[in-house]
This record gives structure tokens, C-alpha cells and sequence, in this order.
């Protein structure tokens, strides 16, 4: 870079010259000024405290927020308000894994897809018999449904289908853990875990888990919680979501509405929710022959970043802490608290 | 591996029955994660029941056959702690949040 002086007609010479690609000079622009910021404004400050206090008294003065998405033919609300496009690129290549109650291994939806299943529960195939796991791996990774709606983000995602929870919906550490030394053993990019304890201490095995698997190169993104009950009891990010180096993900509605449900961050280091996404009536695949059913749930919520994590991943090349800042520079900011949603909603495309 | 068999109330660490096993996570040092299998070795002589070794992660997991086996164990050599695992548990297929 250079400061030059010039007259101000040279200056529109010289701007035209480099309009030749040939020319070795990128760009040329007029020296701007810079001002200290100004201070708060009194009367902005008065306004935002009426409206604030309103609030708290009941009496919303913004206006009430109707749906902001819906369920279309082509698309369900959640595909659409993580910005997802026919041009989005379907994640090829990049490797996903869901750990959950495993996945229902004979789904029509995706007979055609690469998947790798594995059982961590003892005496139970990697088949799920519980419809968690595949209601998760449809949103993260499935593709369009019966009737051509589209549910999944990566669709085109290598599937790692890890049996960590078992058919009754319960699991211990021990194999969730061997879930995601496996994923992180096969190159799993992303780590989709929408399970969790209602507990507020962090979890040490999860605490050196996640940076551990970060530092291969696989980042764990999981769900933050459902044991809000709002608007009295905003909840807390149970483990291991709430582990530092592990992503933690609540859920907003069609109108971009935190869910009554999804749990707010606490103080310290890694209670604090980092995203949001889509996790009220979600719909996606469910074991056979139900094929498709709309729940709700920050487990929902999850995939949808998974998903999105997916597309970055393979997009831009970045693994681990790098794919972790550019999901956050991506989302979406929403008008909610950042203890409830982070960086916001996630977002699929620039 | 034997996720969830134990017994008794596998929340609380602190369980009342000091003698009854008990589930237990191991992380070992970062310095020690290529010698794993030593740590191994070093956790078997103390009485722990050595059941999956994740080299990826550098974690162990096993049972301790008693809180005073268990707290042998954390001294062996390698060890950065030893952790009483949790259970996760979601809601049943026809909740409306999960």
C-alpha cells in the first residue's frame, strides 16, 4: 500500500487505469477521515429505557413477530432460516457424525447414501429403535423427502452413524466417549451429539474430549439443553455442552423466537450457549414405517449446525477452531439475547 | 465395555455404597498419551477392570472394583484424573421435545 497525493481530477485518472487488469495497482481510493466515536446519545439512551422497562411491565411497544418461516413443498422452515439454497454445495466428501440412538439403516431416503454405523451400546445393533438418531441424521445430513421436501442440510455428507444411547434412550459416558474417539478416528469434520445431562458442573472427561478432538480436527457441536421452562426458569447448558472447547446450541422457533425450552448460558467458561438453530417442529426422517415426524427440542437444533458446520467445511478447508470461528463470523445476529442464542442463527451461505 | 449395568444411583458420584463398583473414566496425560498402554498396565495392578482404551482421545475406560481400588488408581503413573461416569438419558419417542 502507498498514501499519494494527487489533484482531484488525477484521482479519476488514475482509478480508470486500474480498471486494466493488467495494471499491477488493485485499487486506488480517496483517504477517508476518522472521528472518535461519539458518546451515547441521551435521548437514545431514554428511549431504549422506556421501551425496556415497558417491556418488563408487559407492555411490549415493539410490534408482536408472526411467523417468519414456514414449511414449504421444497423446503422445511428449518432448511430455509439456515439461508439453504438448490446452489449451496451438499457437503461432499466431508465426513459427519451423529451419536445418538444410532439410525434406521433401511430408510428409503437414503438408500443411495455412504454410510458407516457403529454400536457402542452392548447388545445392540447400530439400528436405531428409539427414532432420535434418525430424526438427527436426517436433519444434518438427509435430503429431500417422499413428496421432494427438502429436511437435510449436507446432504451429500459421508454419514458416521455412532449407536451411543440405546433403544430405551439412555447411555453412559463410557460410550459416548468411544463414539467420539471413533469419529475423530475416521476424520469425522463435525461431531453432532444432541444428548446431554441436566448437569451444571462441568464434566472433566468431556472438558478434555472436546479440545483434544478439536486439535485433530473434529468439532464437537452439541445441543445445549431443554430444561429451560420460559419465561420463569430460563435453564442452564448441562454437560457437556457446557465444556469449553465443546460448541453448545439452542433452539429458536419459525418466527426466530427463542424456544420456551432451550437453555441459557451461565457464567464461566464454557456454560455459555455459542449458536442457535432451527428446534421447534422440526421436521425430518423417523425409523419406518412412520418414515417422518415434526418434534422439537435443542437436539434438533443441533444437526441443523452440524449440517451447516458440514457445508463450511467443505467449502472453505477449515477444520477444528477455524471451522469454529467461521461458523461464528457466519450465523445470522438475531435481535435475542446472546445468552440464549450466541452469534445467532447458523447460516449456511455468506 | 458395559455401559450402564451398574447398579444403584450412578448420578451421584458420592454413592452411598463405598464398596459397590463403580464405573470410571480415565484421562490420561497428554505426555503419556503414546504410552497408553502402560497406563494400562499401571491401572490393571491397582485392581481396575481395564475395558476400552480410546488412543484418539487419550482416555480409559473401566470399573473400579471399590472407592479404595478407585483411589489407588488415581496415583498411577500417567494419570490426569479419574472421573465416576454419568448417564444421559433422553426422552421416550413420543415426547413432543426432545
Amino acid at each position: 500500500m502507498a498514501v499519494i497525493t494527487a489533484d482531484s481530477d488525477q484521482v479519476g485518472a488514475l482509478q480508470a487505469a486500474t480498471q486494466d487488469r493488467s495494471a499491477p495497482v488493485e485499487i486506488i481510493v480517496p483517504e477517508l477521515v476518522h472521528h472518535v466515536l461519539p458518546g451515547p446519545e441521551f435521548v437514545q439512551g431514554y428511549r431504549a429505557g422506556v421501551e425496556d422497562l415497558s417491556r418488563r411491565l408487559g407492555e411490549d411497544t415493539t410490534e408482536e413477530a408472526g411467523p417468519v418461516f414456514d414449511d414449504s413443498a421444497e423446503a422445511t422452515w428449518g432448511l430455509q432460516a439456515v439461508g439453504w439454497g438448490p446452489e449451496v454445495p451438499a457437503a461432499a466428501g466431508i465426513r459427519v457424525a451423529v451419536l445418538d440412538t444410532g439410525m434406521d439403516l433401511e430408510h428409503p431416503d437414503f438408500a443411495a447414501r455412504e454410510i458407516t454405523a457403529k454400536s457402542f451400546v452392548e447388545g445392540e445393533t447400530a439400528q436405531d429403535g428409539h427414532g432420535h438418531g434418525t430424526h438427527c441424521v436426517g436433519s444434518a445430513c438427509g435430503s429431500v423427502s417422499e413428496e421432494g421436501r427438502r429436511y437435510g442440510v449436507a446432504s451429500e455428507a459421508e454419514i458416521y452413524a455412532g449407536k451411543v444411547l440405546g433403544d430405551e434412550g439412555s447411555g453412559s459416558d463410557a460410550g459416548i466417549l468411544a463414539g467420539i474417539n471413533w469419529a475423530v478416528a475416521n476424520q469425522c469434520a463435525v461431531i453432532s451429539m444432541s444428548l446431554g445431562a441436566d448437569v451444571r458442573e462441568q464434566h472433566p472427561p468431556y472438558v478434555v474430549a472436546g479440545r483434544r478432538a478439536l486439535e485433530r480436527g473434529s468439532l464437537i457441536i452439541a445441543a445445549a439443553g431443554n430444561n429451560a421452562d420460559r419465561p420463569g426458569d430460563p435453564g442452564f447448558v448441562g454437560t457437556p455442552a457446557n465444556s469449553p472447547a465443546i460448541m453448545a446450541v439452542g433452539a429458536v422457533d419459525s418466527a426466530l423466537a427463542i424456544a420456551r425450552f432451550s437453555a441459557r448460558s451461565f457464567p464461566g467458561v464454557g456454560g455459555q450457549v455459542d449458536l442457535a438453530g432451527p428446534g421447534v417442529d422440526v421436521f425430518s426422517s423417523w425409523p419406518m414405517p412412520k418414515r417422518y415426524l415434526s418434534i422439537s427440542g435443542t437436539s434438533m437444533a443441533t444437526p441443523h449446525a452440524a449440517g451447516v458446520a458440514a457445508v463450511w467445511a467443505g467449502v472453505t478447508g477449515h477444520r477444528g477452531l477455524e471451522l469454529w470461528a467461521t461458523l461464528d463470523k457466519e450465523s445470522r445476529r438475531l435481535e435475542l439475547l446472546s445468552v440464549d442464542v450466541g452469534a445467532g442463527l447458523v447460516q449456511v451461505r455468506s | 465395555m458395559s455401559p450402564g449395568e451398574q447398579s444403584g444411583a450412578p448420578s451421584s458420584p458420592d454413592g452411598a455404597n463405598a464398596n459397590a463398583p463403580r464405573q470410571v473414566v480415565v484421562t490420561v496425560e497428554t505426555q503419556y498419551q503414546s504410552h497408553i498402554a502402560e497406563v494400562c498396565d499401571g491401572l490393571t495392578r491397582t485392581g481396575v477392570v481395564v475395558e476400552q482404551v480410546m488412543t484418539e482421545l487419550g482416555m480409559i475406560t473401566g470399573t473400579a472394583p471399590d472407592a479404595q481400588r478407585l483411589a489407588a488408581a488415581s496415583s498411577v503413573e500417567g494419570v490426569a484424573s479419574i472421573d465416576i461416569t454419568i448417564e444421559h438419558h433422553l426422552p421416550p419417542p413420543d415426547a413432543p421435545v426432545q
